[in-house]
Parts: structure tokens; C-alpha cells; sequence
């Protein structure tokens, strides 16, 4: 396309555009990642979306039922609860790690020493060490029966606050939503904080100077301009909310008390790896994978930030 | 130079120093105190795990808040014999991985920012719409094929499916960094007969280390936190990692709360080397604004 008449005569691969390498070495390049992303990306995925309408169980081929697997999720109880249980927990899950998070990054912003901002930016972050899966394994022992809530409230004198948390039907779905409190999440922290700092400070003093309150400064200011880190941030929450079902597997291993903290991701996991019902698990997944997509679609018009531009 | 105007009512009534209280006011310290107490009680399970781990059973029982005396260093040497195979497995799968995920990354990078070439936005948006497909949707699908492939218990069935899925984010930070660089640096190495190859190492990855951190970083979290995966394709003792394997080893230690929390440290002590080392990489990364949707 490119290519200078004289240049026509090679074959194709050999053909280089003024300052670049030949075609067939930019292709010879890419072709490894492109066949790493056909292969364990999108042939899953295309096998996901096509089982999504089959019955399909190990070992033998898939039989195709159209939309009878969403058929059989409406009208499959266990499912329902596990959507309800996913609008509570996911409701308190959003709320908490929006807020506390924002909440945090204006009190480190507001620090006038940066050395203690910073140090408290590192203490915030540290946590990341610790693989999830034993933070969530460290919450098991805190509920458990030697655990510290329970060391706490006796030491308090507060016995009849004792549950076993996890296994009461009342209060497994709120023990599972306060896993990671206070819930000032290290990276949602920092990405808050670093939209404050880029806010110009021609505009802070432009507040300054027409006397806005501190509270003034976060709502008419701060807010508006952090937006595109607040639509990050809801993005990505969501995405964790909806597939996120690794701390509910270690806490309660298969969403019990009865169906108390089932979701539809560990249903999902369930149905593929115990219950053999492989077409059901990938109806389940893509629905949870619209559900989030049109989600992203209309927080991406609702929320409106300057545009990405792709290309050059 | 703007000083705000609260600050000089005080000052001149009162001499700085003294006056640092309450120039703070009230407000202030109510909301340092409150910061300081979410910063506890964020560190406090991690304080009490790591106290913990130097408890024996009976320590543990006696001294249940406090630090205990002598410290029980024998749980360390029992949960890192236990663990030892597990953490060689994860570190062994996360380095391949972060090779893989930086390898292709910075490439694909290069290529989609610096030429232009028929394919160049199909192969780009095909790349960036896999973003949009959470792994954990595929899982199941996923499993099946790779069974197929004859790679389950291995450590390719772990190395090869995070290296496609996660060149994805790096593709796109490398992509936006490496066009913002002067295209003239590249124009003049060019003519300087320098190649691909050359602009590449030489020009674009040292202009881009804190990218590089950013990715390695983001990607070795990723790796290293993986569970579901590594659940549902490894039960070989010989390759599974440390998150799986720590599940075992939960098991194993069943009300040994001192040797279960050691093995818990143990597990946290390769990031922490990593973040000790990597801190302002990794801080600066972020803040500087890399990631916005």
C-alpha cells in the first residue's frame, strides 16, 4: 500500500515502506503473540459462547439445546439466589471500595508533609504482598473459634456476639462483604491519589482565591476532575464483583450455609468441575459476561471523560 | 507564592511551632487520628499473622495479642520444608511468565506504534477487545481445551495461557508510551543504520523503564495471585504453586496456628523482596497517571 512503484516487483514479504523493516519480518514478529491470543484467548472464547447453547458433559460431545440452558437458569432457584446474593454483596462491595478508598486518598493528599504522605502511600500498598488467597485464608482464622473477632468480643465480655460467622445462615453474607475491612485498598488508593495530584494547581488557587471551604474544594473540584479514575476504578470493581468468587470458595469452599453465599461465578465454577454440567456452567458464564459488558457500555456513556485516541 | 489565609491569622498572633496544633485545628486531628486507625486496623492482621508465626501451640494460647518468648523459629524451618517445592514452582512460573508477557509486549508495542503495515488496527483492536472478556468466564471452556492439548499438570499449562492474556494490558501501555516518544529519535537512529532490533533495545526500553516496572510489576501480582487457574489444572504435587499448595499445607497444620501463620509469611516474603526492591517503580507507575480508563 505503501510501496513505490519500482518496489512492486518483490514479492510482497519483501516490500518495506520508507524507514520501516520489511513486511514479512513485522509479521514474522507479531506472529507469535497473535497465535498465543488465538489460541488461549479466542478459541475459548468462541468455545465458551458455542457450549453456552449445548449440553455438554465430560467426555462426551455436545448435544445442541438452543437456549435451554437459559431456560433451566430461570427457572433454576439456586441460580436466583445466587443473583440476590450477588446484588447485596455486590452492592456493599461497590459502595465500600469507591468511597473508603477516596475517602483515604483525600486525607493522604491533604498531608502537608510529603515524606508522610508517601510513607503512608507505601503502608497502603504493602499488603500487596500477601497472596490473596491467604488474605482471605487469614480472614477464615479471624472468624474461626480461636480466631481474633472471637478473642475480641470475649475480651469485651460480649458473648452472645459469638457466632460461628460463617456457618449461621443470618450472618454468612455480611461475614463474607466485611472480608478485607477497612477496605482501604492499597491500589484503588493510589490511583485516586494520583488523579488529585494531577489536578493543575492553577485551579486549586483560582478555588483559593474565591474562597472555597475545604468541602467546596472536594465537591466542586476534586470530584469532577478525578472522574476518569473514579470510571477506572467502578470498571474494574465490577469486574471483580461479578467473577469474583475465589474468597467465597475459601471461606465456605461450595457457597453454604445452604445457598446463603452463593454467586453465580462459584455456581458457575460448580457446575463445570463437580457437577459436570459444562454447557449450564458456560450459559452461566456468558451471562455474567454481557451483564458486564453492557455495564462497561453504559458506563462509558454515562460517565463521559476526554476520549481515548487510538492510533497515531 | 500563595500562603492560605487561615494560616496567617495564626501566624502572627502565635510563633509557628507552638502553633502547629492548632493551625491543624480540631478537624485535622480528628481526621489524622481516624486515618491512623484505618491504617491499623488495614495492618493489623498482617501484624498478628507475622507475630503469630513465632508462636508455639502453647504461646499461642497464653499469649494470644502479644509477642511471645523465646521466639518458635522451628515453625519457619517446618512450613518452609513443606512449602519449599511450591514456592520453586511459583517462582519458576511467574518469572517465565513476566519474561513471555514483557517479551511480546514491548514488541507488539513497537510495531503497532512505530510502523504502519495492513493489519496493524485489526491485529491492535483484536488484542484490546480480548480485555473486555474476563479469563474467568473461559474457565471452564478453557480447561477443556487445554486438557486436549495434553497440558494439564504441566507448568506450560499455567506459563502459556498468562502470557497471552497478559501481554494484553502491556501491549496497550507500551503501545501509547512508545508513541509519545519524539519520533525523531527514532528517525535519526534510523538513518544512523540502526534497526529495528536496535531502536528498540537501545532507544525505546530505557526511555521506558518505568513502564517496564509497571507491567513487570502489575504481571508478576497477577501471576502470583492466580488461584482458580492453577486449581482446576494442577493436582501434581511436582508442579503446583504456592497458592494452591498453601491450601494443602492448610490442611496439614490444622490448629497448629504458629506453624500455619510461618507458612503464611512464608508465602508473602517473595513480593515483599520484590516490592522492597521495586517501590518507587512501582508507586510512581501508577501515579503518574499511566492507568486511566
Amino acid at each position: 500500500m505503501n510501496s513505490t512503484p519500482h518496489h512492486k516487483k518483490k514479492p510482497w514479504y519483501a516490500r518495506r515502506s520508507a524507514g520501516q523493516p520489511p513486511l514479512g519480518l513485522i509479521y514474522l514478529l507479531l506472529l507469535a503473540p497473535v497465535c498465543f491470543l488465538i489460541i488461549f484467548n479466542y478459541i475459548p472464547a468462541i468455545s465458551a459462547f458455542y457450549h453456552a447453547f449445548t449440553q455438554w458433559d465430560p467426555g462426551k460431545p455436545a448435544i445442541w439445546i438452543g437456549l435451554g440452558n437459559f431456560l433451566d437458569l430461570y427457572h433454576d432457584p439456586i441460580f436466583l439466589k445466587s443473583l440476590q446474593n450477588l446484588l447485596k454483596l455486590g452492592t456493599f462491595i461497590f459502595f465500600v471500595n469507591l468511597t473508603i478508598p477516596f475517602i483515604v486518598a483525600e486525607m493522604i493528599y491533604h498531608l502537608k508533609s510529603e515524606r508522610w504522605s508517601y510513607a503512608a502511600r507505601v503502608a497502603l500498598v504493602l499488603p500487596m504482598i500477601v497472596p490473596g488467597v491467604v488474605i482471605y485464608m487469614i480472614w477464615q482464622y479471624i472468624y474461626s473459634d480461636a480466631g481474633i473477632l472471637t478473642a475480641l468480643l470475649e475480651s469485651l465480655g460480649l458473648y452472645d456476639w459469638i457466632y460461628g460467622w460463617l456457618s449461621h445462615p443470618k450472618t454468612a453474607l455480611m461475614a463474607v462483604a466485611c472480608v478485607g475491612f477497612p477496605f482501604a485498598y492499597g491500589f484503588n488508593v493510589l490511583i485516586y491519589y494520583a488523579g488529585l495530584t494531577n489536578i493543575p494547581q492553577s485551579i486549586l488557587e483560582a478555588a483559593e482565591v474565591d474562597g472555597l471551604s475545604a468541602p467546596g474544594r472536594i465537591f466542586y473540584i476534586h470530584i469532577p476532575l478525578i472522574l476518569s479514575q473514579f470510571k477506572l476504578l467502578v470498571v474494574i470493581t465490577m469486574i471483580g464483583i461479578v467473577n469474583g468468587f475465589e474468597s467465597i470458595y475459601i471461606l465456605t469452599r461450595d457457597g453454604g450455609p445452604g445457598y446463603e453465599t452463593m454467586v453465580p461465578g462459584l455456581y458457575m465454577y460448580l457446575n463445570g468441575f463437580v457437577f459436570e454440567r459444562m454447557g449450564y456452567a458456560a450459559a452461566i458464564g456468558l451471562l455474567m459476561l454481557i451483564f458486564l459488558l453492557t455495564f462497561t457500555i453504559l458506563i462509558n456513556r454515562l460517565v463521559r471523560t476526554e476520549d481515548y485516541e487510538p492510533g497515531t | 507564592m500563595s500562603q492560605e489565609p487561615e494560616n496567617n491569622l495564626h501566624s502572627t498572633t502565635s510563633p509557628v511551632r507552638r502553633g502547629h496544633l492548632r493551625r491543624i485545628g480540631i478537624v485535622g486531628v480528628l481526621w489524622r487520628l481516624t486515618l491512623a486507625l484505618i491504617l491499623f486496623l488495614t495492618f493489623f492482621p498482617f501484624l498478628f499473622m507475622v507475630s503469630t508465626s513465632f508462636k508455639d501451640t502453647h504461646q499461642f494460647y497464653h499469649s494470644f495479642w502479644l509477642p511471645a518468648w523465646p521466639p518458635a523459629v522451628h515453625n519457619y524451618v517446618q512450613a518452609f520444608a513443606d512449602l519449599k517445592v511450591y514456592i520453586f514452582n511459583s517462582l519458576f512460573v511467574t518469572a517465565a511468565s513476566i519474561a513471555g508477557i514483557l517479551m511480546f509486549s514491548t514488541m507488539t508495542g513497537f510495531l503497532i506504534a512505530r510502523y504502519r503495515f495492513p493489519g496493524r488496527e485489526i491485529i491492535y483492536y483484536m488484542m484490546l477487545a480480548m480485555l473486555m472478556v474476563p479469563g474467568v468466564l473461559m474457565l471452564i471452556p478453557q480447561f477443556v481445551w487445554v486438557q486436549q492439548l495434553g497440558l494439564l499438570n504441566t507448568y506450560w499449562v499455567m506459563i502459556l495461557p498468562y502470557i497471552a492474556g497478559m501481554q494484553i494490558i502491556g501491549l496497550f501501555l507500551f503501545r501509547s508510551f512508545f508513541a509519545q516518544i519524539d519520533q525523531a529519535l527514532f528517525e535519526s537512529a534510523q538513518v544512523d543504520g540502526a534497526g529495528l532490533f536496535r531502536q528498540l533495545w537501545h532507544i525505546a526500553l530505557p526511555l521506558s523503564k518505568s513502564i517496564l516496572g509497571v507491567v513487570a510489576i502489575t504481571s508478576a501480582l497477577g501471576v502470583w495471585n492466580s488461584f482458580l487457574w492453577p486449581l482446576v489444572t494442577t493436582s501434581d504435587e511436582n508442579v503446583m504453586v504456592l497458592t494452591v499448595g498453601v491450601l494443602r499445607y492448610y490442611t496439614r497444620t490444622l490448629n497448629q496456628y504458629g506453624l500455619m501463620f510461618a507458612g503464611y509469611t512464608i508465602c508473602s516474603i517473595p513480593l515483599g523482596i520484590i516490592f522492597t526492591l521495586f517501590t518507587r517503580a512501582f508507586m510512581k507507575g501508577i501515579t503518574s497517571g499511566a492507568l486511566k480508563a
